[in-house]
């Protein structure tokens, strides 16, 4: 082991404390209290890596040239940071959602075992590393969708295991070949493929950074490989809906990422048929996902249905090779993870106090909730992209990416997002209205007032500001996330 | 000559001792013998691999004043001493493992050859793995069938008998090809001796003569082989038997018989035909293409088998694959990968084999998965020993399998595009099956079920499991994470040995 | 053109046994009956082997007179081959038929087709 010795802390610190808590006989109360401890604490040694840049760590050798090995560069900082903003206070809602589960410590294990994965992640070196944290994640969120253990449960984690395997091997298939056309295996801006080694190849070489991207792409619910996402996010508890919506699924537009800036290089991908497969590939999954959600009637598998959409919009944004949408897509990571989470808390929320799933329940639940409503309304607006908010920011980045290209996809894109954002008006905002105004048949004295407690409050309230002063402000971001595109492109 | 260089001889003599001793030895008395005497060759195995690291080197151990090419031979590397310290370990531990369920299955009056017999297959994997010459490979190759036939039957269940028949019977063949083979080789060349034979071939190949009766004659030697471990369109005794023998041999039977044999098939293609004739003679390629259609149909079959313990056997028939796989490579690095592989398979399948008992035992000794459903929460060390063996063998990261397959991948580089892409194609293609039948089986296991409750069975597990399951627990972390010293380690042995 | 086969009548008749006894061993369905192949098989091999081990005009590998020129003796491998060889082959004969035998009393038949059909039965 050699290097910063610091950046295997918030790998290693959040799955012992989180084996101790399983394992470890404690009440309730005392439980709660220990895992949120232990949240914050990482998320503090997450964030502060993420100010280590340019820091190394090497843990330990596979063979002569393949070592698993960390560092941090400007997207694992994002990624990071992103992560320690979201994790914990998804976690303090989760002690609270999940007050009456007997089995919450196996949720809570799995939770945190699942948060050093993804810090890992985050900061791997080399496409080996991040496969093997990769695999780790899956199986480490199994048990989150397996939660309540019904059949439908058993038969959406078998689903989600199958897609995500399947997604995971074509991935190690190219991370194979990169072994053979590449000069290594760490990530380096503009691409680790040897020129010499490919000229020869370059069919196969574009056919198998396409298969990486889409390997990659299953875990970002990319069309065809998104069925299993609607299937699974919401069987799993509320709080673990949020963060595989939320945060999970960014962890599959990590790999596109690395694979198509630090693997394949954009100077490479540039103009191939690669590059309009893939942006293709993402235009159907915005189009498709938004349609899939205007009539699902289930709220959860709506959002779902949405995460599908909106992650695609980051592909996209990725896709254009542009600084633009380099930034946008970033952008719309930080937004989409904060937006999803809310509202697979605000849809938690009301399932935990009231029990109703469906959207067409939903009317008056304004008047009942009117807190956890008013954050749902305001981020909806956000994933719709209406300015100030910080999706309108974002999305608008993209859309001017793609402008930027020269060929058909400059018109047909932006085209495709607009549409797709009236979609998502209309399958968001009848909920938030029919909530505040549920019309005249429903009696407004029947309305009780039950709103959810400040533990489940607060991460909701949080991240909506937050998507509000970004998108007010968003100089700062814009002018990072440049910094970082500048470095890779 | 040092002291520790006896040791091979020590650990052969030790066990064909020890089986003599436990045949008088009453039931218990032998069963203790047993297992103090594996505990021995475990801690023999262990200085003779220490002594061989800092020695540096391999030697050759004469049994006989004649020298060479007459008398037998004993040899050790660090290869060699890697290998046997794994057999006798994970002998040891799947002995521990189903120590209890020895004393169930095995009646009392034949406890005392249940132990004769152990004792003989460990002296033929101790013989296999640091024999210098043919025959005495051919002979104890002979007496693992046997003691291997024994230990199918020893429960004295109607179907452990027909499948010890179905065994022996394909064995048989195996066998009487292995024979023929090394009968052509001593005619075209009058060596046995590993390194005199080697000479003798690269002569023969020199001076182009008896080409053709050559290459046959290793083809013969692979193919026995092949069908003695089970490659795949000659595995059909194998579920039957691993399926229906008492856990312990189930784990032996899996874990360490077949990988002996391929042990001898290593050491033959890198010790006595060399690699060169092995290419030549195209075995590489019949090999490869065996393997292949096993890895993929082995997987296949699994999927389809809805019985805990068939599931596990069928998927033994793919992870053989990959180890041929690593074999028809004929590059160092590929047998590298090979042995890596039998080390990581031994140590997830034994252990998949003995937990999987304990949680057909807990769901009223069903093996199908309908009752099998929450066996995990009712027997949670064996539930977590399952899916940590499980996991090992799809090949997730930090666990034993999935070394082997990256060094698999990395070792199949030096092949020509078309064949490493197959290969690495099959490799994803079987990853993905290894997940739906595995992994499913664990959910299973995870499940609620209507028959059971949820809540643990016993208390504690018994001692003597839980000590084994811990170990071999540790044992695939290990192999998962220290990959890399322990494939340097073997690297080592096949420069020493070729 | 017979002339290299009756020279080498041994190796021929080895092979032949061998490929009969292979067969019968992979194919036939009486439990004695592979057995009986797979004896073929094995003596076939032995019968390969010794004739290769004899030459002609040579003598037993014995000193008789303290005469050690080894070029007036046969080769003593083959032979303890053989022996050793068919050690082994006894021993497996005799697993195999007592193996049969607990077959036959448990399913009063020889025939492996029936005896599969059986254990299958069992299992339900």
């Amino acid at each position: 082991m050699q290097g910063q010795f610091f950046l295997a802390l918030p790998v290693v610190l959040p799955v012992i404390l989180g084996i101790l808590q399983y394992a470890i006989h404690m009440d309730e109360r005392r439980r709660e209290i220990t895992v949120t401890v232990s949240l914050f604490a990482t998320a503090a040694l997450g964030a502060a890596a993420a100010f280590l840049r340019n820091s190394e760590l090497m843990l330990w050798r596979l063979t002569d040239n393949i070592a698993i090995e960390l560092f941090v560069d400007g997207i694992s900082q994002v990624y990071l940071l992103l992560i320690a903003l979201v994790w914990p206070f998804v976690g303090l809602y989760s002690t609270e959602y999940l007050e009456f589960e007997s089995r919450r410590k196996h949720f809570f294990l799995f939770y945190m075992i699942t948060y050093g994965v993804l810090n890992a992640l985050a900061m791997s070196r080399n496409v080996i590393t991040m496969y093997m944290f990769y695999e780790c994640m899956t199986l480490c969120t199994v048990p989150l969708v397996l939660f309540n253990g019904s059949r439908e449960s058993v038969a959406a984690a078998t689903k989600y295991l199958v897609y995500s395997v399947f997604g995971a091997s074509a991935a190690l298939l190219g991370i194979f070949f990169v072994g053979v056309y590449g000069s290594g295996f760490r990530f380096q801006a503009g691409g680790i493929l040897d020129a010499a080694a490919i000229s020869q190849h370059e069919p196969l070489a574009l056919a198998i950074v396409f298969v990486m991207l889409v390997g990659f792409g299953v875990k970002a619910g990319l069309f065809p490989m998104h069925s299993w996402l609607p299937t699974a996010h919401p069987v799993a508890p509320a709080p673990a809906s949020a963060v595989l919506s939320g945060v999970i699924t960014k962890m599959g537009v990590l790999g596109v990422i690395r694979v198509i800036y630090d693997v394949a290089g954009v100077e490479f991908l540039r103009g191939t048929w690669v590059q309009y497969a893939f942006m293709a590939l993402t235009l159907i999954t915005v189009i498709l996902g938004s349609a899939m959600a205007l009539q699902e009637k289930q709220l959860k598998k709506r959002l779902a249905y949405s995460t599908v959409s909106q992650v695609s919009y980051v592909l996209f944004g990725l896709s254009t090779m542009t600084t633009l949408g380099f930034v946008g897509a970033m952008l719309h990571i930080v937004f989409h993870s904060l937006i999803k989470n809310t509202l697979f808390m605000s849809a938690g929320s009301i399932i935990h106090k009231t029990g109703l799933t469906r959207a067409g329940e939903l009317r008056g639940i304004g008047k009942r909730m009117p807190a956890t409503m008013w954050c749902f309304t305001l981020v909806s607006l956000g994933l719709i992209g209406i300015p100030p908010t910080g999706g309108f920011i974002s999305k608008w980045q993209i859309a001017e990416g793609a402008l930027c290209l020269d060929s058909a996809a400059n018109w047909i894109g932006p085209a495709v997002l607009l549409v797709s954002a009236v979609l998502t008006a209309a399958y968001l905002l009848p909920v938030a209205l029919r909530g505040f105004f549920p019309g005249e048949d429903i009696d407004g004295a029947s309305l009780t007032k039950c709103e959810v407690s400040w533990r489940m409050l607060v991460p909701m309230v949080l991240f909506s500001a937050l998507v509000f002063l970004a998108g007010m402000f968003p100089n700062g971001l814009i002018h990072a996330f440049s910094e970082i595109a500048r470095a890779i492109m | 000559m040092a002291l520790w260089m006896n040791i091979p001889l020590v650990l052969i003599l030790m066990c064909l001792l020890s089986s003599a001793i436990c045949s008088i030895l009453p039931g218990k008395a032998a069963r203790i013998w047993m297992l103090s005497a594996i505990s021995v060759q475990v801690a023999l195995s262990l200085t003779l691999l220490l002594s061989l690291i800092s020695y540096g080197g391999s030697f050759v151990y004469k049994l006989s004043e004649v020298g060479a090419p007459y008398g037998n031979e004993l040899s050790a590397s660090v290869l060699e001493a890697m290998v046997g310290l794994t057999f006798t370990s994970i002998m040891l531990l799947s002995v521990l493992g189903g120590w209890r369920k020895i004393k169930a299955d095995v009646h009392p009056r034949r406890m005392s050859l249940y132990c004769v017999m152990v004792m003989l297959l460990l002296a033929a994997l101790n013989a296999l793995t640091y024999t210098n010459d043919l025959f005495t490979g051919y002979v104890f190759i002979e007496i693992a069938t046997i003691s291997a036939c024994a230990l199918i039957l020893v429960n004295n269940k109607g179907r452990s008998l027909f499948a010890a028949t179905r065994y022996m019977l394909m064995n048989l063949l195996g066998s009487g090809l292995f024979l023929l083979g090394l009968i052509l080789l001593y005619c075209l060349t009058g060596q046995l001796l590993f390194p005199q034979l080697k000479q003798a071939v690269a002569q023969l190949r020199g001076e182009n003569l008896y080409i053709v009766p050559l290459y046959l004659s290793l083809l013969l030697m692979a193919l026995g082989i092949g069908i003695k471990s089970a490659l795949y369109p000659f595995h059909t005794w194998l579920p039957n038997a691993y399926a229906n023998a008492t856990p312990a041999s189930s784990a032996m039977l899996s874990s360490l018989i077949s990988k002996a044999y391929i042990v001898l098939l290593i050491k033959i293609v890198f010790k006595a035909a060399g690699p060169d004739a092995f290419l030549a003679g195209g075995v590489d390629d019949v090999l490869f293409v065996f393997s292949l259609i096993g890895i993929i149909m082995g997987s296949v079959d699994a999927l389809r088998e809805h019985n805990l313990r068939r599931m596990i056997s069928y998927s033994s028939v793919a992870q053989i694959g990959y180890i041929f796989l690593g074999v028809s490579l004929g590059s160092k690095a590929g047998a590298a990968a090979a042995v890596f592989h039998i080390m990581a398979h031994s140590a997830a399948k034994a252990m998949l084999f003995l937990c999987s008992d304990r949680l057909v035992e807990v769901s009223g000794g069903s093996e199908a998965y309908r009752d099998l459903r929450g066996s995990g929460f009712r027997a949670p060390l064996a539930g977590l020993a399952f899916m940590v063996g499980a996991f090992s063998i799809v090949g997730v990261p930090f666990l034993g399998g999935f070394s082997s397959k990256l060094y698999l991948a990395t070792a199949s580089l030096s092949l020509t595009t078309w064949k490493m892409l197959t290969l690495l194609l099959v490799l994803a293609a079987s990853t993905l099956l290894n997940v739906m039948y595995f992994l499913r089986t664990v959910l299973t296991l995870y499940r609620k079920g209507e028959r059971f409750p949820l809540t643990p069975v016993d208390k504690r597990p018994h001692p003597t499991f839980a000590i084994s399951m811990a170990a071999f627990i540790a044992l695939n972390l290990l192999l998962g994470v220290a990959a890399y010293p322990i494939m340097t380690l073997i690297t080592q042995g096949f420069q020493m040995i070729s | 053109m017979l002339a290299p086969l009756y020279e080498h009548i041994e190796e021929v008749a080895a092979m032949i046994l061998f490929s009969i006894g292979f067969t019968t061993l992979l194919l036939n369905k009486n439990m004695i009956k592979k057995i009986v192949g797979f004896s073929m098989m094995d003596s076939a091999i032995y019968l390969f082997l010794a004739s290769y081990g004899y030459i002609r005009d040579r003598a037993a590998p014995i000193y008789i007179n303290g005469d050690t020129n080894p070029a007036l003796y046969t080769n003593p491998m083959p032979a303890g081959l053989v022996l050793t060889g068919i050690v082994v082959s006894v021993s497996v004969t005799a697993i195999m038929l007592a193996l049969t035998l607990k077959l036959y009393r448990r399913y009063h038949t020889l025939d492996i087709d029936e005896i599969a059909e059986m254990v299958r039965e069992e299992g339900k």
